[in-house]
Order: C-alpha cells, then structure tokens, then sequence
C-alpha cells in the first residue's frame, strides 16, 4: 500500500506523535544551568557591595557635608527661636490683683473683707506684648454661687469680684445688700488701674483706709 | 517536595529547589526542545536557553496554576524566542516546490509496517527538515494546536502572512515526509 502524504491530511498524526514527545536531559545542559544560577546567585549577594564600592566617593562626601551643615543649622535656628517664646510663657508672672489685708493690732472686724475666695489664675493667651501689658491680662474667676458668712456677724455676704476687660482699670465693687456697713467709701466702687506700679500699695492704702472707717463706725454704733 | 515548595524554593535561589524542579521537568522541556531545534546539539542548546529563562520566570508563575501546563506553554515561546536570535538561520527562505521534488522512482514505505517509534523518528526528521519559521508555524499549529489569533498576536505577523507560511510550511513538511518515507522504504528493500 502507497501512501503518498502529500496528498492527504497527516496533521492528525503528527500530533498524536509529536504532542506527547519527551526525551531526556543531557547532565551538560543542567551543568550550563547551574553555572548560570550560581553566577546569578553570585551577583544578587555582591550586588550591594557592589553598589557601594563602585559608587564615586567625592560626590558622596559633598553631599553628606551638605547635609549636615543644613540639618545643624536648621537645628540652631529653630531652637534659638522658639525658647523666648517658651521662656516668657512659662515665667509669665502671675501676681494676685490684691495681697491679704494686713492685720490691725486693734481688736476690730472689717466689715467688708476683700478677698477672692478660690480664685483660679490663668495667665493670658497673649503674653508677648510688654512686660506691662502681661501684668494687667490676668483673668480671674470668681465662684459666685459659693457665699461666705461672716465668722463674728453671722451673715453671708459675697466676695469681691474683679473685672478686668482690656486695658481699662479693675473695678472692685461690692454688694450692697450682703455688706453690713453703710460707709459711703466701701459701697461704691473703687476704680484700680494695674499699670501702674503702685497699684498694689495704693490698694492696700485704700483697703486699710475702708477697714479703719468701718471700725470707726462700730465703735459709734453702740 | 510539592510544586508550591518547589516555586517557593526557587524564589529563594534554593539549589536542592531548582534542582528538583529541573529533575521534574527536564523530560517535558526536552521533548520541546526536540521539535522546535533542527537536531541533536541544537536541542541541548536551546534546552540550557530555556531552563534559565524558566528560572528567571518562575518569579511571575501563579501559585494555583498547573505546572506542568506553565512549563509547557512557556518552554515552546522560550524556544521561539531561541530561534529568533540566531536571525541568519531564521531568515533562511526556501522555495521548494512539491512539483520539483516529487519522488518519482522508488516504492514509498507503508506506514502500518512502521511501529510508532520509527514513525516518530521520521516524522521528527521531517520536522527538523523544515526552515525554522515554518517549523515554529507547523508546531503551534498542529502539534500543540494553539488558536490562530494566539499565535500571530504572539509572533507579532499578520493574519495573511500566517496563512501563507502555513501553507508553505505544510507543504514543505509533507514532501519530507515522503522523501524520508521513500529513503525508509529503499533501505528497507
């Protein structure tokens, strides 16, 4: 029987032959793959020290120089400008608008007695204006739900209250009602201006001066 | 050591992994090898050639897909690509024609008398007869039956030149066919 092959279609059989084709490996083929792995395996562990060896050194050192020149500087300046900032925060001088009245030898009670029961203090947010103007912006809060009692009337009566808005003087008054002295002196208000720098002295003057006229006056009284 | 182990170890340039993994797929990647090369020396060649590209591959290989079709489908473009740098021998055009070559003389062999492994031998050998462009277009077409759009847009030609060369290359394959047949069946008598 002829086959001529030319003339039919064998592409059928060649896959049924071909397609399933394996054939074994020569060693010399895995010898050349293993030198080509263990060169590559080579060159992935070298390739850093290669890097770094290879790399030109002078460039290297400019730029490191530069870098630590520009990060000390940048480090002065920044420190140098921030502590004033943190220095006048911190040592903003927080001074109590009105030092405690002084003690009379004389057996005598005040009548209006001016103090800040639990005043808490917080220095102003803006403290970088003048030495001046960092003494006057001090708020204080006053608890005006809380009333005290006189220890030797036995009334209640409220404690002073400073108001301190801007630059304008703290005005210290006192309630009418709760103050058991009818002393024209003590219940109007006295105006304070904090800037100036007898302002502590003249107002332990005027306190003095309020507690001897009350005295005065009880004395009469009777 | 399981196929994931074995991928896993060739990340990590383990020798006993790669080792394993050329052990396991050496047979497959010849029996590519041995019909897309032009013979015995150019196959071990493009075996080394393949191997390494497979290593350098297998970095990019899917964990859940099968092997063995991986190693495959990348063995045959990995051999292409073999064959397209030697560009002298890839570019080599032969216009035989069937007329020209028609064995005239001579009784051609019936090939039911041949066993399977002597047609493979002759098959093969008209195989490696052919130039390297029609073999690559004889092999994806018909032996590993890959879809016609696959191949041109792989090999990057067009839809007629594809046809053409088929064409060319299957006729080719057939007058070798016969020529090694004829030869088979003179030595047999």
């Amino acid at each position: 029987m002829k086959t001529d092959y030319a003339n039919s279609n064998c592409e059928k059989r060649v896959h049924e032959l071909l397609a399933p084709l394996t054939g074994v490996c020569p060693d010399s083929v895995w010898e050349s793959v293993s030198i080509d792995l263990d060169t590559k395996r080579a060159e992935a562990k070298n390739k850093w020290a290669n890097k770094i060896s290879n790399a030109p050194r002078l460039p290297l050192m400019v730029a490191g120089t530069i870098l630590v020149v520009t990060i000390s500087a940048w480090m002065f300046f920044t420190h140098k400008s921030s502590l004033p900032k943190n220095e006048m925060v911190n040592t903003t001088p927080v001074k109590h608008s009105i030092s405690p009245a002084p003690k009379t030898d004389v057996n005598v009670v005040p009548v209006a007695q001016v103090t800040i029961p639990k005043a808490d203090v917080q220095p102003s947010q803006v403290a970088d204006q003048g030495s001046n103007q960092q003494q006057s912006m001090v708020a204080v809060k006053t608890e005006k739900h809380k009333k005290l009692i006189d220890s030797l009337t036995g009334k209640p009566y409220q404690p002073i209250e400073l108001v301190k808005e801007n630059n304008s003087p703290i005005l210290i008054h006192t309630d009418n009602e709760l103050v058991t002295s009818t002393d024209e002196h003590v219940n109007k208000g006295v105006a304070i201006d904090l800037n100036r720098k007898d302002t502590v002295s003249s107002m332990r003057s005027m306190v003095s001066q309020a507690q001897s006229v009350s005295a005065a006056d009880s004395t009469q009284k009777p | 050591m399981n196929t994931s182990q074995l991928i896993e170890g060739c990340l990590h340039n383990d020798t006993t992994a790669q080792r394993d993994f050329y052990a396991n797929y050496s047979s497959r990647v010849m029996g590519v090898c041995m019909r897309y090369a032009s013979g015995a020396k150019d196959t071990e060649a493009m075996a080394g050639y393949v191997f390494k590209k497979l290593f350098e591959e297998i970095t990019k290989c899917p964990a859940d897909i099968n092997m063995n079709q991986w190693v495959t489908d990348r063995s045959i473009w990995n051999a292409i690509a073999y064959l397209h740098q030697d560009k002298h021998r890839y570019f080599i055009a032969k216009t035989t024609r069937y007329m020209e070559n028609k064995i005239t003389d001579g009784e051609i062999v019936d090939e039911a008398t041949l066993n399977t492994e002597d047609s493979r031998k002759i098959y093969l050998a008209a195989l490696h007869a052919l130039t390297p462009s029609y073999r690559i277009l004889y092999n994806l077409t018909y032996v590993d039956e890959m879809t016609p759009d696959k191949i041109i847009e792989n090999l990057e030609i067009a839809r007629e030149t594809y046809k053409a060369e088929l064409e060319q290359a299957r006729f080719q394959f057939k007058q070798y066919l016969n020529t090694y047949l004829h030869e088979n069946g003179l030595r047999k008598q």
